[in-house]
């Protein structure tokens, strides 16, 4: 990995971080993990608050990585004529 | 060949990065810093060990959704509280960040404060700074593995002892103590105690500086609530320049030099690495560990202190600096009408709060007699210490009746009572009505909850 790209991967990594600890906030101060899914049974993930609290937080992690990864990779724009110095 | 595909130079943006060593440093700011990172770690550490009415003062039990702060408890339904906390906070780092610039940085970011602790322990099994970088360039020998190690167990024990604490905000801590002595912790609690540990292993130990350089939004922003009038560390050019050093003895008029004598101490306590005299710089978070160390150097020269001092762009350039202007004046009454009307909303909770879903499954049902009928769950959650007993009424349409299983209902102290009720009108009401549920207390508490619903009955022909 060159310097470039570490950096990317760390920015992403924290940005993204940050994000889904508000979101996580913001989600579970109204949504009871246990109360996820149909007719009041939840998902066999979501046995207790604990795990649907943890996976929620990973899952907001996961999806703000995968938004913050693609709009480094799609500004990362470089020239075309062979001068590129980013 | 494909130009674009060329992997590009790794000059220029990024330089590689060069470990700091800060130097110790003693002095009135440096005092000022000693004492917050003790005040506000020994409010960390020791608050979760309060006890208040017989259970932990401060505890955010996540799993059964209850938050207690002292003599409160909040819920899940209270998060516009937390909201309204977080924009005062962050609303009152503009106004001091106005005021007095990065003060935040300098004495009360956890940063600041936790890796200040990590470089204590440096110091401690490292020695100081000419000792932390010979015995780095040295080869491993048995001294340096020894205090290596020494280093590294502080340092794990301390971030453990952190996760640890952290952890203890969210489980009940003397039942975490005695899970941990036994090793017999849950696997959230083992994942989150290391994470955070880990978190601040890494972010003191090794990240340092460059948390504030690379990742904090805060280090970006700042700038932006800055003006003439705050108060910022500057180096007094006019006065230093031109630099170099000189016998103590000497007048450093007659050599045609200024005050600075070039000791480069300034730059070597910088926990930034950077150097002040160049100005004011995006790195500096302001710990003021420059001043004390170029004020012990001017005395030892004899001269006057603050070379480097906390002073503003106006009273470097002659001006007056006005502490009251509006920028302060209009974040400072934001932030009092702000926190003012924090404690009226917390100090005006309603006790025991009313929730109304009507039946989604029909929208009326026509009774025998000609009358219609809504159907509706409502939930008392009573965030009081105490029971109360709550009796249900309706109010907003005339001759609307409300019918429940039982009178009254009691819900218990920091309970939740789901109530199924039938509300009925006479068959001349037409079309949807707002109507209000009101919960009142019969054990003379005077507790009192609305909450606005909707009654609808068949459209008008």
């Amino acid at each position: 990995m060159n310097k470039r790209t570490q950096l990317d991967v760390g920015v992403v990594v924290w940005a993204s971080f940050l994000t889904a600890c508000v979101a996580t906030m913001v989600c579970f101060a109204f949504v009871d993990p246990l109360l996820i899914g149909d007719d009041e049974a939840p998902p066999s993930w979501a046995r207790d608050r604990m795990t649907g609290y943890a996976v929620g937080f990973f899952f907001f992690w996961m999806s703000c990585a995968l938004a913050s990864a693609f709009t480094a990779f799609l500004v990362e724009t470089r020239r075309t004529d062979g001068t590129d110095d980013v | 060949m494909n130009a674009v595909l060329k992997e590009p130079p790794s000059t220029g943006l990024y330089s590689a990065h060069q470990k700091v060593y800060p130097r110790e440093v003693s002095g009135r700011f440096n005092r000022l810093r000693v004492i917050s990172v003790i005040a506000l770690l020994g409010v960390f550490y020791v608050l979760p060990w309060i006890r208040w009415d017989g259970r932990q003062a401060v505890l955010f039990d996540l799993p059964a959704r209850k938050f207690y702060v002292f003599g409160l408890t909040f819920f899940p339904q209270d998060f516009f509280l937390l909201t309204w906390l977080l924009v005062i906070a962050a609303l009152s780092l503009f106004f001091f960040t106005a005021l007095a610039g990065r003060l935040w940085c300098g004495y009360a970011c956890p940063q600041t404060v936790w890796t200040e602790i990590f470089v204590w322990m440096e110091r401690w099994t490292e020695g100081n700074r000419q000792r932390r970088m010979k015995l780095d360039q040295g080869p491993w020998n048995a001294n340096k593995i020894l205090r290596k190690s020494a280093k590294q167990a502080l340092w794990i024990g301390f971030s453990l002892f952190t996760g640890f604490t952290f952890v203890g905000y969210f489980t009940a801590i003397p039942v975490l103590a005695k899970e941990v002595a036994t090793l017999s912790l849950g696997s959230w609690e083992w994942f989150w105690m290391l994470f955070y540990g880990f978190a601040t292993y890494g972010n003191a130990g090794y990240m340092r500086e460059q948390v504030c350089k690379y990742m904090c939004p805060y280090a970006r922003f700042q700038s932006a609530m800055f003006d003439r009038h705050t108060l910022i560390i500057s180096y007094d050019a006019a006065r230093g320049e031109p630099r170099g050093s000189r016998p103590r003895a000497v007048d450093p008029r007659s050599r045609n030099l200024g005050d600075c004598i070039d000791c480069n101490i300034c730059v070597q306590v910088c926990p930034t690495g950077i150097d002040i005299r160049k100005g004011l710089q995006l790195e500096c978070i302001a710990c003021a560990a420059c001043i004390d160390a170029c004020d012990d150097v001017m005395e030892k020269m004899q001269y006057p202190r603050g070379l480097i001092r906390y002073t503003t762009q106006a009273a470097m350039e002659g001006d007056k600096t006005r502490v009251l202007r509006p920028r302060t004046l209009i974040y400072g009454t934001a932030l009092v009408l702000l926190i003012a009307g924090f404690f009226l909303a917390v100090a005006n909770r309603p006790l025991v709060e009313i929730d109304v879903l009507r039946d989604r499954n029909a929208l009326y049902r026509r009774l025998d007699n000609g009358d219609i009928e809504n159907v509706y769950t409502i939930r008392l959650v009573n965030k009081d210490t105490k029971p109360h007993e709550m009796r249900l009424r309706v109010e907003g349409l005339h001759e609307a009746q409300l019918d429940t299983e039982a009178p009254t209902y009691i819900v218990d102290a920091e309970g939740i009572v789901s109530i199924v009720a039938r509300i009925r009108v006479p068959s001349t009401v037409r079309g949807g009505q707002d109507i209000e549920v009101i919960a009142t207390s019969t054990d003379g508490s005077g507790v009192e909850s609305r909450a606005e619903a909707r009654f609808i009955a068949p459209a008008g022909i």
